[in-house]
């Protein structure tokens, strides 16, 4: 684990609470609206994750890119899409970011940096390879953060765009969310190595495994790896240790977790231990309150403005689907 | 007013699901958080929470299957 001596600024400490805030008041709004039956549609809970997605959106400027998969909602929310935009595509609603067409799995707002969400494990780690070069050759100054978890590492698809980026020198920081899941699979029975961050040597890469339930530890290292691969020294695997504190997606029952997991996840949660931190760096309980209070009444708006909107068109179908040419 | 109890849907492939068993009776109080009904799938068994807290009026029959969005009780 990464060890930081430096503290982190207490502007930034703000932005990533209210970042993690929204992150986990946006996950307990879905699960309540699936669980009333309101809203009928897949999402993948980030609850135990909340603070890896904003420590790593935190990190970066508000024009870098990120790609992220169907458990994207975190890095979605954190990177600042427009919350009305969000929730009418969740919803399959004209509103949304892709006019409702592409839904919970595939929400893109290259205007806020969410290039893609791709709903196939591991495909995005080679497409930000793509985004990464296209910065280095424009010059852009861009870096390409792409989030994926501990099944997708091994896929062939992880280790060819491993190499490739590490030999190119690319802006691209690899962020693998180890939340010791991949699907329905515990990580030692798919993977017999201790880590997936140490394999970054295998390339010639910098690699970090870090505790991503301590923002001591997550933000320094995130920050660390998006300077690194900013100013041009190439790729960084970051490996963030986490838990998913839900099944695989909501509805799935998770009773194959063990019970000494269960209550290991309980100890390590990252909200109580930020609000801690929070505390002892002299914010109040009364300020911290009123960021989730604020938080619960623009999604209370955005979901309200989602559910009284329109569905595409049906002409909509063949639209943005090929190139129009004249 | 009251909160309607809407069969949720529970993976990508649930159209239907069965209410296997209520944990509560008519006019018994519930909280928010509460699991109120055990649901099944072909796939799996799912407990739902109260997602509002008064008293619950169950309608939804036992051992029934219902499609995704049917209303099987109130809360309050």
């Amino acid at each position: 684990m990464a060890e930081t001596a430096k503290e982190i600024d207490r502007d930034k400490l703000l932005d990533i609470y209210t970042r993690t805030m929204k992150v986990n008041r946006t996950d307990e709004k879905f699960r309540e609206l699936l669980m009333q039956g309101k809203v009928a549609v897949m999402y993948y809970c980030v609850r135990g994750q909340e603070l890896v997605s904003a420590a790593a959106m935190a990190a970066l400027e508000d024009d870098d890119y990120v790609v992220c998969t169907y458990r994207g909602q975190g890095e979605q929310t954190a990177k600042g899409i427009p919350i009305k935009k969000w929730w009418g595509e969740c919803l399959g609603k004209a509103t949304g970011t892709c006019k409702g067409k592409g839904g919970t799995m595939h929400i893109t707002d290259p205007d806020t940096g969410i290039m893609v969400t791709t709903g196939v494990v591991g495909s995005g780690i080679p497409i930000a390879n793509g985004l990464a070069m296209a910065s280095q050759n424009n010059g852009d100054g861009r870096v390409t953060l792409v989030s994926f978890g501990d099944g997708a590492a091994n896929i062939g698809g992880f280790h060819e765009a491993m190499n490739m980026a590490q030999l190119y020198k690319l802006p691209v920081v690899f962020l693998c969310q180890n939340n010791r899941y991949g699907e329905h699979t515990a990580f030692a029975d798919h993977t017999d190595s201790p880590n997936i961050g140490e394999r970054a040597a295998g390339y010639g890469m910098k690699g970090i495994t870090v505790d991503g339930n301590d923002v001591n530890q997550i933000y320094p290292a995130m920050e660390e790896a998006v300077a690194h691969a900013r100013r041009g020294k190439g790729p960084v695997l970051v490996e963030a240790m986490c838990y998913r504190m839900m099944g695989h997606f909501f509805g799935s029952d998770f009773s194959y977790m063990p019970e000494e997991h269960l209550a290991e996840m309980k100890a390590e949660d990252p909200l109580p231990k930020l609000r801690k931190v929070m505390l002892e760096r002299q914010f109040t309980e009364e300020e911290l309150d009123k960021i989730v209070a604020d938080i619960d009444a623009e999604i209370d708006e955005a979901v309200q403005h989602a559910l009284d909107a329109p569905l595409p068109d049906t002409d909509e179908i063949y639209k943005d689907v090929l190139e129009e040419t004249a | 007013m009251a909160e309607e109890i809407r069969i949720p849907k529970l993976g990508m492939s649930a159209t239907e699901v069965t209410l296997s068993e209520w944990m509560f009776g008519e006019g018994e109080q519930v909280a928010k958080g509460d699991i109120i009904y055990t649901a099944e799938t072909d796939k799996t068994t799912v407990e739902i929470e109260a997602q509002a807290s008064g008293a619950i009026h169950p309608t939804g029959e036992e051992g029934t299957k219902y499609k995704v969005g049917d209303v099987i009780g109130t809360i309050g």
